[in-house]
């Protein structure tokens, strides 16, 4: 049957025009593959082994990861850096336990006990450390201040305000710290609006927050006992200065009653 | 005018038959799925939310893909004016493609991914097998149909290339890569091509069928309307992928392509609703499938929503970066699928059982009954009301997680009541897919 004119040309246009953008699609496919192979970082075995285990427990439909995925748990992107490995190995060791208390009221949406093994968990770090120096394009928000390279780095050069340093931190995803300029509430560590009152000085809370592995559980807060390795160690991230300047405001926080 | 002249048209209505089945099952799993955002350990242990949520996507592309075989080989053996070439491969075809189906939803709650437990992608190698098997019977049987076929129709060109870009763009999901970033890429083949082009093409030739027959058009008159949509489909679209690749760890300049081409992709859809309404206001004859007509109005007015409003407003890069991985892209997702395919699906098969019950019949025991009706408006009002859910829901992660910078969990624990509504109104909606259903099988049991 004989097309009428009009379709026929638009007929026309629709072939050439798919033919060269999928000539151009598939050039760019090239390129973009060379590049992600080239000039990211590179995927070593352990790499590509926690790679599998991701597929093979369906962590994609519960979390988004570079933002893909499901929106029912948090995303995974940055995760090594922004909660540290310690955080990550715990989780991973003992889901429910952990996730519970990531919740600070009744309602507790929890995370099911995968029962992966050691190696399993050991690959998943790698895995997800690898994710976290992708170049991303500045994506999730707020992760340009987390160092591009996931490896941290001087989290702001210049300024000693503790303030500053703790917003900068996000130490209060897991502490409350209720002062002048500061109204956190996490619950995963202790509350420091009233650590004066514990009388650790300067020197210790140096250690603990530079190293909290550093520090025996026997000298842990009431409660907190085997909690330390979920606190990542930030002295990497900070100078020696900035790090004085942070105990001492800690050290001398007290609640206003 | 009945055109239901060919007997093998008949296995259509087993592919509609598992199609309306499959469609209540991904909706009550939808309802366990969104049932774990209120109460959240209630199935922890043997439906944990990634298998209902797995099984709640994977359903709805099966039973979609289902009404899309069925009227395929509707359309095909209309317009080659011949027979089917073997009814029994296309129910050997159907066999294959649910036995994949169930068996993958069953993996699910072994947790046995193989490998692929990746969104939309789950299910695990061997049913992706299963599944080529059935598409390559499907397309087997297509074109030994069209082979010699008294008629050459454009119509069926057009879903023949539709049909091969399809199978082909299934293919990309199977391999397992060592490379995450990799594996994503090509992960996004499937998805933005199957719904931003193949997809989209077959509701191209869905609603233009259903224009010519509901409204009397003249074939030739939407021929160029079919290529011009196809145009505007694929010129958009293909590189309109890019904005899948903006964070994912690719190159930067896909922020610029990616943006630049799917801002395009909002236009196809206006075409579409412009069009349906135009051709619906001039038809010389009141359409008498009331069913048809308002599942294809509505259809057309919905795509415009869920893929111009929704879908356009959040392709410029800029934009994306606040709201890509929230809920705002459910929002867009349930609005885009419902309307641009369960809804000009649902027309079609209302259109195809007139035909082959009779108008006489189809008047008396469905039209007249309003159950179409209530499946229309429940549907329609649920589906509003759950996108509107989902979109305070995303902007609430945008603003207290994103913008305050406070983290995941800070945002989740002020949005349980939004879950809530969402979840009562999925009930809303529900309730419209057992009024579908029921009519659906009451048109089947009826005398033809
Ligand atoms: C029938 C057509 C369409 C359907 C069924 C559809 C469906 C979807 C779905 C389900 C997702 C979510 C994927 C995921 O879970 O990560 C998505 C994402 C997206 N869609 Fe569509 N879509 C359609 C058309 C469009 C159009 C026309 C546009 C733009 C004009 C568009 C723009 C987007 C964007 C930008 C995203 C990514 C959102 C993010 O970054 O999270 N879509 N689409
Ligand atoms: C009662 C009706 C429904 C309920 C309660 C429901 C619930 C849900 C839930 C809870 C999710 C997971 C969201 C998340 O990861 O946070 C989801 C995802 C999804 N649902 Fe539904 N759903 C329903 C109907 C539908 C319908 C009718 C369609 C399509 C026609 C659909 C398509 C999808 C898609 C494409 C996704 C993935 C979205 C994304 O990744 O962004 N759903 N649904
Ligand atoms: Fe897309």
């Amino acid at each position: 049957m004989e097309l009428p004119k009009d379709a026929k040309r638009a007929k026309g246009w629709l072939i050439w025009t798919s033919v060269v953008m999928i000539a151009v699609f598939l050039g760019l496919t090239f390129q973009s593959y060379f590049y992600v192979v080239k000039k990211e970082p590179k995927v070593t075995n352990a790499v590509a082994a926690g790679n599998r285990v991701f597929h093979d427990n369906n962590c994609m439909d519960c979390h988004t990861i570079l933002g893909d995925g499901s929106y029912y748990a948090a995303d995974l992107t940055k995760v090594i850096s922004k909660r540290g490995q310690g955080f990550v190995r715990a989780v991973l060791k003992d889901p429910p336990k952990i996730t519970r208390d990531l919740w600070p009221g009744k309602y507790k949406r929890v995370m099911p006990n995968l029962h992966l093994t050691n190696q399993n968990i050991n690959d998943l770090i790698a895995f997800l450390t690898w994710i976290g120096e992708l170049d991303t394009n500045g994506w999730p928000p707020g992760s340009k201040v987390l160092s591009s390279k996931g490896k941290a780095k001087p989290v702001q050069e210049g300024t000693t305000s503790p303030i500053s340093l703790i917003k900068k931190l996000n130490c209060g995803a897991c502490h409350t710290i209720q002062t002048e300029g500061l109204n956190t509430a996490g619950v995963i560590g202790p509350n420091l609006s009233n650590e004066s009152a514990r009388k650790r000085g300067v020197a210790w809370l140096v250690k603990q927050i530079g190293n909290p592995a550093a520090i025996p559980d026997s000298e842990v807060a009431k409660g907190y006992e085997g909690k330390q390795m979920l606190m990542p160690a930030f002295k990497n991230q900070l100078t020696t200065d900035q790090l004085k300047s942070l105990a001492t405001f800690i050290n001398n926080l007290k609640e206003e009653k | 005018m009945r055109t239901f002249t060919f007997r093998s048209q008949k296995v259509a209505y087993y592919y509609f038959a598992a199609s309306v089945l499959l469609f209540l099952l991904q909706i009550i799993f939808g309802l366990a799925t969104v049932s774990q955002y209120v109460w959240p350990s209630l199935a922890l242990n043997w439906m944990p939310f990634n298998v209902s949520r797995s099984i709640h996507i994977n359903l709805l592309i099966f039973w979609m893909f289902l009404a899309i075989m069925g009227a395929t080989y509707y359309i095909l053996i209309e317009e080659a004016g011949k027979e089917l070439f073997s009814t029994k491969i296309a129910m050997f075809q159907l066999i294959i493609f649910c036995a994949a189906g169930v068996g993958a939803i069953v993996s699910y709650f072994f947790h046995y991914y193989d490998g692929q437990g990746l969104e939309y992608v789950e299910a695990a190698p061997v049913f992706d097998w299963m599944i080529v098997v059935a598409a390559l019977l499907w397309l087997y049987n297509i074109l030994k149909t069209l082979h010699k076929a008294p008629k050459k129709s454009p119509i069926n060109m057009l879903l023949l290339i539709t049909t091969i870009g399809t199978i082909l763009m299934y293919l990309p999901g199977m391999p397992y890569f060592r490379n995450f970033v990799v594996q994503d890429y090509l992960r996004w083949w499937v998805i933005h091509y199957w719904v931003e082009a193949t997809w989209e093409m077959y509701e191209t030739l869905f609603i233009g069928y259903l224009i010519i027959k509901l409204f009397k058009v003249p074939k030739e008159r939407m021929y160029r309307w079919f290529y011009i949509e196809f145009f505007l489909i694929l010129a958009s679209g293909i590189l309109g992928m890019g904005h899948h690749y903006f964070w994912i760890g690719t190159p930067h300049y896909w922020t610029w392509v990616g943006s630049i081409f799917s801002v395009f992709e909002a236009i196809p859809p206006v075409a579409m609703m412009i069009d349906g309404l135009i051709y619906a206001r001039k038809a010389k004859t009141r359409a008498n499938n009331l069913p048809a007509l308002y599942w294809l109005i509505g259809g057309t007015i919905g795509s415009f929503i869920g893929l111009t409003i929704l879908g356009g407003s959040i392709t410029w890069f800029s934009v994306n970066y606040w709201m890509h991985g929230t809920e705002v892209t459910a929002a867009h997702g349930h609005m885009a699928f419902f309307s641009a395919f369960a809804a000009i699906f649902i027309a079609f098969i209302y259109y195809s059982l007139e035909q082959r019950k009779g108008e006489e019949n189809f008047k008396d025991t469905i039209t007249d009954k309003q159950r179409w009706a209530w499946a229309f408006w429940l549907m329609n009002i649920g589906m509003i009301m759950m996108v509107l859910a989902m979109v305070v829901l995303g902007l609430m992660q945008i603003s207290i997680s994103r913008v305050a910078g406070q983290g995941y969990i800070a945002a989740q624990v002020h949005e349980i009541g939004w879950f809530a509504v969402w979840f009562v109104t999925g009930f809303v909606f529900f309730a419209g897919v057992l009024f579908y259903a029921y009519d659906f099988f009451v048109a089947m049991k009826m005398k033809e």
